[in-house]
């Protein structure tokens, strides 16, 4: 067998696999050593297994990711997403459909102290779906804004798909998660305005706004606010590193919520627990990861692709606008970190050929997962909010993401055709 | 039949490691061998990584590992004698010392695997954010170390050593983690540090030598030609030669930092030398005993390597 | 049994949740000591990383059990409930094999570990009681993944689904706000 059969059958194994409810990162693992060992021989294959996923968990690139997890638990646990919805209500409410774009900011508010997206729409789903439900929002929208704006999780920083991209492309954590601010805040503008337009005739009435309200609601977002300007400035500035900033930045957030008398020990413990198996199921992809990309290296894969990517002649953008093409069909099928750590280390080196700049690109891959997670068949957050609810189709939910995905479209356009709007605020820092 | 022997490094594909040392000694032994015996190399850690190398040759996963035994912290106790600050001269004669001495005691140390050649920078320096020249001036500072043998020697002079893996050393300077670095010259301009310490000790310091390892069944599995071809290319003088290009690019990188005017290369005088391969005896003795301990003669081993540098005129 | 079996989980969590803590609050230290004092905490890089590892090899003994593995889940919608549930049995087993020759090649390591000598950079801590302590999680996730299968095969509500991605329930999220 040569090794682009070899290659082929692994990705077929891997697809099976995964259909069939094998863990992704084991049925990676799995694909990884076989096809390890159909090139280079059994029993170094399964030596493989002897290395390479002891120093995945020990690797000190990748603590900042259960650091960020658990920040963001505690955020959620110590009531954080509930006040950002509160607040968000208190100030959008009274407009027509004004609940629905209160989603949007609050996913927004909650993606700036959680590093994922599946937790920040798992939280959202959980406190602002049974509202809107209430204000008899259909389940379309309903469902599809906070799907969407659970996207948001892994672009407005911390991330925990741009920490593993940073890893991967040996690029600075810190920039990275800087460079994300703008295109996240445009990304909350425009969802806020797909809402708007896309739904409005079918929105439900606001409620009146009372300021008093709306200013005792903002009494309680300063935490977050607080939260997210100490761990994101301390970064921006260049004080401490992405690791020290994740564990420190949990560290202030049970500091605070003990302080408040929201988080005892007992609600420490849980936290510590619940964020240990999200990192743990994130370790498992990781692991699977990278045994599936020694796979591919030892096939050559990954270079021939490459070259024959560049050979198509298709110019600088022809060739990425394919790469792009390629990501965003992958993400149909497959999980957002899953497709950082397959695709991004083969179209890596084609992107450095073609001269495109390492940050921008891992914000526009970042935010073409993002697309992957609301696409069918696999979009994750849809399945999290499908598990989450109860009675409600996962087509609907599909249908309700429909325009936010208009709209990512529109937003990765604009990036790729004005790069400074992603790369203009990392270029101020020192 | 043509024969591949697959193997693996950790540092990029255009490095001077690969472009000037590896592919070299790979495209001799592909002519040497008649075209019978090909090098197909993974650079940058594609399949394992780079503290992992020594046992991914042990264990098959590659044929050929390009290591550093520095990365594994206690483990090779006798060749971290290379690692002592203040030795060698340089780093090509010095990668050719180190094989010539070192090839008897890798038959015990490195006995899992085929010892076959010693890859060197040119002697590193100490990199600072302010002007260093005597070993006082090291205290109360943060320093990211080369090695845990470095890490000892500054932590002897009260400083304290900060690792941090090589990709991240450039985000701890910056970000103040750490304030000085012991790093080859060319590193410095390669990580990109070079915006960060602008202060340069001009003292062949020490040296972080890898060692080529390639797996025994592997070998063992080779024609008797191609086997006799590999033994022909893991000599000192391959040492050497191998090293040559990384070594010259790091001269080349340093001759850059000294026509820099926004870079301060400091030679110190005579006195401040002595003071500073003075503070070297500690990490001697410590060396010493440990190695005792594990029932070597460790008197003579020191004096089977400095023979060895001597020889090689690359004693300091 | 079930009972004993569910409270023995629950504290390797809790252990494995507590070392998390710790390690979050060594690099906070650490962090603190460098930029308060100029000392920071010797090792706290390896032992942060090391002690990490620990706890998320013990966690994945956890999830073993809880089946709070990121999956793609489109065979429930499609497919039968007895055809579901040998659906399951093959993904468990699958996982329980890998899991299986990860320990054994795991127990190889940790038999080179302490043969090397191999230690941490700072203080030289020997590096094998962490090889071992990820081990023994390993041998624990063979039997709590051995457990699922067989409950997967003998209860009839199997197909359970716990929040598969946060790990938490309903019933766990605090509504004090
Ligand atoms: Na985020
Ligand atoms: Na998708």
């Amino acid at each position: 067998m040569t090794s682009e059969v070899i290659a082929i059958s692994g990705f077929i194994a891997l697809f099976t696999m995964m259909f069939f409810r094998v863990p992704i990162g084991v049925a990676m693992g799995i694909v990884g050593v076989c096809g390890f060992g159909a090139v280079v021989g059994v029993k170094p294959a399964m030596n493989l297994l002897s290395q390479s996923p002891l120093r995945t968990i020990t690797d000190f690139n990748l603590t900042l990711i259960p650091f960020f997890i658990l920040m963001g638990v505690l955020a959620t646990n110590s009531g954080m997403s509930r006040e950002l919805f509160r607040a968000g209500n208190a100030w959008f409410g009274w407009m027509k459909g004004g609940l629905g774009l209160a989603s949007v900011g609050a996913c927004g508010g909650f993606a700036a102290i959680c590093g994922s997206s599946v937790a920040t729409a798992a939280t959202m789903t959980k406190i602002a779906y049974p509202e809107m439900k209430k204000a008899n929002y259909s389940d379309e929208v309903a469902t599809g804004v906070i799907a969407a704006g659970g996207t948001l999780g892994i672009l407005i920083p911390p991330s925990v798909v741009l920490a593993v991209y940073g890893f991967i492309t040996e690029q600075d954590v810190g920039v990275l998660f800087i460079a994300g601010l703008v295109p996240g805040l445009l990304a909350v503008l425009l969802y806020m305005l797909a809402v708007r337009f896309w739904y409005g005739r079918s929105l439900p009435e606001g409620k009146a706004f009372s300021w008093k309200e709306g200013f005792a609601s903002l009494k309680g977002v300063w935490a977050v606010l607080l939260l997210f300007v100490c761990v994101i400035l301390a970064i921006y500035l260049g004080v401490v590193t992405a690791t020290e900033a994740a564990a420190t930045g949990a560290f202030l957030t049970a500091v605070i919520g003990i302080a408040r008398r929201r988080i005892n020990r007992r609600s420490l413990l849980n936290s510590l627990i619940e964020a240990l198996r999200t990192s743990v199921a994130i370790y498992t992809i990781l692991i699977g990861a990278i045994l599936f990309g020694y796979f591919l290296a030892i096939t050559q894969v990954p270079q021939e692709v490459a070259s024959s990517l560049l050979d198509l002649g298709l110019g600088r953008f022809g060739t990425l606008l394919l790469i792009l093409l390629l990501f965003l069909i992958m993400g149909c099928f497959l999980d957002a970190m899953a497709m950082i750590i397959l695709m991004v280390p083969i179209v890596f080196p084609i992107i450095q050929q073609l001269g495109f700049d390492p940050i921008w690109f891992g914000i526009v891959v970042v935010m073409t997962v993002e697309l992957g997670l609301i696409t069918p068949p696999v979009g994750m957050n849809v399945f999290i909010i499908d598990n989450l609810t109860k009675n409600v189709k996962i087509t609907t939910i599909f249908k309700g993401v429909l325009p936010f995905v208009l709209v990512d479209v529109l937003r990765l356009a604009l990036i790729v055709a004005f790069p400074a709007i992603v790369l203009f605020l990392p270029e101020t820092m020192s | 039949q043509a024969e591949t022997l697959r193997l693996s490094h950790w540092v990029p594909a255009t490095h001077p490691v690969q472009v000037t040392g590896i592919e070299p000694w790979a495209k001799s032994i592909e002519e040497a061998s008649g075209g019978d015996l090909s090098i197909q190399i993974f650079p940058a850690q594609q399949i394992g990584s780079a503290p992992d190398h020594y046992d991914m040759v042990r264990d098959g996963i590659v044929d050929i590992s390009w290591t550093n035994p520095g990365y594994n912290a206690g483990r090779f106790p006798i060749y971290s004698l290379i690692e002592i600050p203040f030795h060698i001269s340089g780093g090509a004669a010095g990668a050719k010392a180190i094989h010539s001495w070192y090839q008897d005691y890798a038959k015990k140390e490195m006995s899992d695997v085929f010892f076959c050649a010693v890859n060197s920078h040119e002697t590193g320096a100490l990199h600072s954010k302010k002007k260093i020249t005597q070993p006082s001036e090291l205290s109360g500072l943060n320093i990211r170390p080369a090695h845990a043998t470095m890490a000892r020697f500054v932590s002897n002079l009260g400083a304290a050593p900060v690792q941090v893996p090589a990709p991240e050393a450039r985000e701890a300077i910056a970000r103040g983690i750490a304030d000085a670095i012991t790093f080859p010259w060319g590193s410095i301009y390669d990580f990109g540090i070079d915006k960060e310490v602008k202060y340069h000790m001009d003292l062949p310091m020490y040296v972080s030598a890898q060692v080529l390892l390639f797996n025994k069944d592997s070998l063992n599995g080779l024609s008797e030609q191609n086997r006799q071809v590999i033994y022909d290319h893991c000599t000192p003088d391959w040492s050497q030669k191998m090293s040559q290009g990384w070594v010259d690019d790091d001269r080349a990188a340093r001759e850059q930092m000294i026509a820099d005017e926004g870079h301060t290369v400091t030679r110190p005088s005579e006195e401040e030398e002595a003071l500073w391969r003075e503070a070297a005896i500690p990490s001697l003795d410590k060396w010493k005993s440990d190695v005792a301990a594990s029932g070597i003669d460790a008197d003579k081993t020191y004096e089977d390597y400095l023979q060895s540098l001597q020889e090689n005129n690359a004693d300091y | 049994m079930n009972k004993l079996f569910d409270k023995t989980i629950s504290a390797i969590e809790v252990v494995a949740a507590i070392l998390f803590g710790a390690v979050t609050l060594l690099i906070v230290l650490s962090a603190i000591g460098r930029y308060g004092f100029a000392t920071p905490i010797p090792d706290s890089f390896d032992l942060s990383r090391l002690v990490l590892g620990v706890a998320i090899v013990w966690g994945f003994a956890s999830l073993g059990f809880r089946d709070s593995h990121i999956k793609v889940s489109i065979t429930s919608h499609i497919f039968s409930k007895p055809v579901t549930r040998w659906i399951e049995v093959f993904a468990w087993t699958l996982l329980l094999i890998f899991t299986s020759v990860l320990a054994w090649k795991m127990f190889g390591k940790f038999l080179s570990t302490h043969a090397s000598g191999e230690t941490t950079f700072d203080l030289r801590i020997p590096l094998w009681p962490f090889v071992f302590a990820i081990w023994l999680g390993l041998v624990g996730a063979i039997i709590t993944t051995l457990y699922r299968i067989i409950q997967i095969m003998t209860r009839s509500d199997f197909c359970i689904i716990e929040n598969s991605i946060t790990g938490s329930r309903d019933d766990e999220v605090q509504n004090d706000v």
